[in-house]
């Protein structure tokens, strides 16, 4: 993995010395630069785009924990996502793509349960308990994402794409509620039919970074559509953070469509 | 392109799929009596299920307890039990009962009474034991009369007053005991112990459940949520009142009386009336069949949310609307003196002066008529309304009754 981390930063290095070179040409040669846009253009060495997405996905454990017995609901909610990136064509096949994204993570679900670990937050201390019952959850986590892919066009229409992203938060809320169940203190202890809402958002981790691999298909001249599978590589919750017993991982689908200049 | 789209969207599914599995589901850890059954569910009056501990009131002496009650239990999902021991005293019979749950990790041990239960005629909470978290108070030995006979069993122990620390337990957290709103003090009228009820504060969480404070409280009946949503119905968690079958007359109390100032906010409380927070002390005698007709449950109990509605009330002895007011100020404060009152019960029914006439004899001896006892640090605590420390130690309970023959 180390290995790959190096390559991808030598080739976003090469990348952004290649961007700063005609910069400095267009200093010495007395074209315009609108004119220099069009060599580029017809050259097609730098393709801008802006895409225009929703994610798609969970906050999810890696292989749901014999806890949870069913998903009563899930709602991916409205997740959007808006990139501007620009991929420079070293060859006819193979390009380096970076961009910026603003992008929100989230989900509602409702999973049934049996004995689920639930720790909730009174006046700063942590009551722990087990749920029978019923447990949704609500994320919805602004991030601010730097995707680094490495690009393959495949053929006139299909070009893919594989890389890293780091995502930095701008705004994080992970909340929700126990619900239509009863909690005991200890298994031995009796029931308490209760409602139990939580909010872990203050703990939410400010950073994450994980793989990013898609696809993107050119539907028009300018328009293309894409997907783009991002998986976190960090828990959404740091080691510290012990409320909820299994890791979470940010796996979502970023779908959409790109305007290609 | 709408193929393309397809795709992509089948990919996404695909690629999301490793995380939606639902796993094979684990043993249950639950060890709970859940019910119990029995042969002749008309002889019983009361099913009373604590944490380790159950009481079933019979309303006579079984004459033959393998036909007439033949139990079994109704045990958590999965768990298995077995009666250790069964022993029969006179009119009691005791069962020890062990559940073990599925995953044959947890288990208890219950001890399960058979009994006509009758209310002593005074308490003075001498015995606590501390039941998983917090303190209940229970009677050493209790006295039962059967035909005619009055038997006594100085070791059984029997639990007849409940409180609210169940539901405090779920915003508890680490609190000992003696933070929970009911317990006990060595601060005592008579013997060594009393029952300390203190108005508390259930931190952030309780208030976004709209149970910002917790009332000590303490009342002959069980606190159970069983059957309702605590969270939408917290007053239905209260099943007040054991069959009684006597007319009670008056009732005597030791009790002191401290109340708080402020509410959970630290803003200056008031009840709702817009006065300072007061004390609740009363007793209340009723038609159990009318209360059981008036209970969505079909348990022949009060609870808080027909206390001082249902039409099955036939007397009451309140401090609050006492008609002595050298007495009833004492609801408001008694210096950090002992205050020890006496308090009439008082009809309840429209039009009817004297509740004696309201009571049929031959009901009242087949245990149709149900008593019970309420004391809480803040009048309106079953609301969760009142000061925070507002506080009331009660002791030395007396009932005086009629017996009839």
């Amino acid at each position: 993995m180390k290995k790959h981390i190096i390559l991808l930063l030598l080739a976003t290095f090469s990348l952004s010395s290649a961007m700063a070179r005609p910069s400095r040409d267009a200093e010495s040669e007395k074209s315009t630069l609108s004119e220099k846009y069009q060599e580029y253009k017809s050259q097609k060495v730098y393709e801008f785009s802006v895409k225009a997405g929703f994610n798609l996905g969970g906050s999810a454990p890696m292989g749901l924990p014999a806890e949870i017995r069913q998903i009563n609901g899930f709602s991916p909610t409205l997740a959007l996502a808006i990139t501007g990136d620009v991929t420079r064509w070293f060859n006819a096949h193979w390009g380096m793509t970076a961009g910026l994204r603003f992008e929100i993570k989230g989900m509602e679900t409702n999973a049934g349960v049996k004995n689920y670990v639930i720790k909730l937050q009174n006046d700063g201390g942590y009551i722990e308990g087990n749920y029978w019952g019923d447990v949704i959850t609500k994320v919805n986590n602004q991030y601010l994402t730097i995707p680094v892919q490495a690009a393959y066009r495949a053929s006139e229409r299909w070009t893919v794409r594989a890389g890293l992203y780091a995502s930095f938060m701008l705004h994080g809320n992970f909340d929700g509620e126990a619900l239509n169940g009863y909690m005991r203190t200890d298994p031995t202890d009796p029931k308490l039919e209760t409602s139990a809402p939580y909010d872990f958002s203050e703990d939410l981790r400010n950073f994450d970074w994980g793989i990013d691999v898609g696809a993107q298909w050119v539907a028009y001249k300018h328009f293309s559509i894409y997907a783009d599978l991002t998986w976190g590589m960090l828990p959404i919750f740091p080691d510290s953070f012990t409320a909820v017993d299994f890791k979470m991982y940010n796996v979502y689908v970023n779908l959409g469509f790109a305007y290609v200049f | 392109m709408r193929k393309q789209i397809l795709s992509l969207l089948a990919l996404a599914g695909a690629l999301l799929l490793p995380t939606s599995c639902i796993k094979d589901e684990e043993p249950n850890v639950e060890c709970d009596i859940e019910s119990i059954v029995v042969a002749d569910n008309s002889l019983i009056t009361n099913v009373k299920i604590d944490r380790d501990q159950a009481l079933v009131s019979l309303k006579r002496k079984s004459a033959d307890f393998a036909s007439e009650i033949n139990p079994s239990y109704v045990v958590s999902e999965g768990a298995t039990y077995t009666v250790d021991s069964r022993s029969d005293n006179g009119a009691v019979h005791t069962e020890h009962v062990t559940v073990t749950s599925e995953n044959k990790e947890y288990s208890k041990t219950y001890t399960v009474l058979y009994t006509p239960t009758q209310i002593p005629d005074s308490f003075s909470f001498e015995y606590w034991k501390t039941d998983g978290k917090f303190e209940e108070t229970y009677e050493k030995g209790f006295s039962i009369v059967v035909d005619g006979e009055e038997i006594h069993y100085p070791d059984i122990d029997i639990y007849l007053w409940d409180s609210g620390n169940l539901g405090f337990s779920a915003v508890a957290g680490s609190k000992k005991a003696k933070e929970y709103p009911t317990f006990s003090t060595d601060i005592a009228a008579k013997g060594s112990y009393a029952a300390r009820l203190i108005t508390r504060k259930t931190g952030s969480l309780g208030a976004t459940l709209n149970k910002p404070i917790a009332a000590g409280n303490i009342f002959l009946g069980d606190f159970s949520g069983d059957g309702i949503n605590m969270l939408k119905e917290p007053l239905k968690a209260t099943r007040m009142g054991y069959p009684y079958d006597k007319i009670p007359t008056s009732i005597e109390v030791r009790f002191k009386y401290k109340r708080g100032t402020y509410d959970y906010n630290d803003n200056v409380f008031k009840t709702r009336e817009g006065g300072p927070d007061f004390c609740a002390f009363y007793a209340i005698f009723f038609d159990n069949v009318k209360a059981k007709e008036e209970n969505p449950l079909d348990i022949p109990t009060l609870d808080g949310s027909n206390l001082f509605t249902s039409e099955s009330i036939i007397a009451m002895a309140n401090l609050h609307t006492c008609d002595d007011p050298e007495v009833r100020k004492y609801e408001n404060g008694t210096d950090g003196e002992w205050v020890h009152i006496e308090l009439p019960f008082k009809s309840y029914i429209e039009g009817v002066t004297d509740y004696r006439e309201a009571i049929d004899i031959e009901r009242l001896k087949a245990q149709e008529y149900s008593l019970t006892i309420v004391a809480c640090a803040s009048y309106y605590g079953d609301y969760f309304e009142g000061a925070i420390d507002s506080e009331m130690i009660i002791d030395d309970i007396k009932l005086h009754y009629e017996t009839v023959e």
